[in-house]
């Protein structure tokens, strides 16, 4: 069995680099990728837990289901922006982002 | 032992693959390392015995997910078809191989309490299944505007 210490140390190196990609990161889309990177961590630790938990319920996989919709989501929101910023020769600059107006 | 030596470079490949994200210079590659990632989370959930939610993860972010990222994110860069099919290549590959380890069912983790979340889902579906077709509608309402807007300005902008 994988002691739980070495999932939450892989699961918050992910977090981390993801934090620190929104900090640092000045284009739109690397940030939404790096969000996806810490919803990919969340269903890490997710089931780091669950393995370790002693009587889990069925809410563990209904959580699991909706980290995944909401990141799905959250993908497809994404591609529908860039498109729209594309189509209209926006830069994806966050400091031009915030500029814009609809 | 083994189990854990395989976590490690595992979680290793996610995160180096991880921060090779925010190193590329094209969005295409970045996404292409985020598949990548992605398929080492669903490893790290086969080697810690959860054999559905990978088999889920595969399915539905390497297969799905990122599949649309790069169709879309290509469409914008006329010259790397050859890019754009390697990864998609690439990403099947990674998809057979993870079907066919899931399959032939090996297990890494030796717990015998370990409990797979795989025999909740009929619970999970007798008891929860507004909220699960909830998520399922909105995943495919949200797909479809994606899908109209796309078209058009796609239009629009040619």
């Amino acid at each position: 069995m994988i002691p739980l210490i070495y999932i939450l140390i892989s699961a918050v190196a992910m977090i981390s680099i993801g934090i620190a990609a929104i900090g640092i990161e000045r284009n739109f889309i690397t940030i939404m990728l790096a969000v996806e990177l810490i919803f990919m961590a969340s269903t890490i630790i997710f089931v780091g837990f669950f393995d370790y938990s002693t009587a889990p319920g069925p809410w563990a996989f209904v959580g699991i289901f909706s980290i995944w919709s909401v990141a799905a989501v959250e993908i497809i929101a994404l591609i529908s922006f860039y498109v729209y910023m594309k189509a209209k020769g926006f830069d994806f600059d966050v400091g031009i982002l915030s500029r814009f107006k609809w | 032992m083994y189990d854990i030596i395989l976590f490690v470079i595992a979680s290793a490949i996610m995160v180096l693959s991880g921060i090779a994200i925010f190193y590329q210079k094209s969005i295409m590659r970045a996404v292409v390392a985020l598949t990548i990632a992605f398929t080492a989370s669903s490893f790290i959930f086969f080697i810690l015995g959860q054999n559905f939610i990978a088999l889920l993860q595969l399915f539905i972010f390497v297969g799905g997910m990122s599949t649309y990222l790069i169709v879309a994110v290509s469409s914008e860069y006329k010259k790397i078809n050859k890019i754009e099919f390697s990864a998609i290549c690439a990403i099947a590959l990674m998809i057979g191989l993870g079907f066919l380890l899931i399959l032939t069912g090996v297990q890494f983790s030796t717990a015998t309490t370990q409990v797979s979340m795989s025999t909740f889902f009929v619970d999970v579906f007798q008891s929860y299944y507004p909220i699960i077709f909830a998520a399922i509608i909105m995943l495919f309402l949200v797909a479809m505007g994606s899908v109209i807007v796309i078209r058009r300005f796609v239009k629009l902008s040619s």
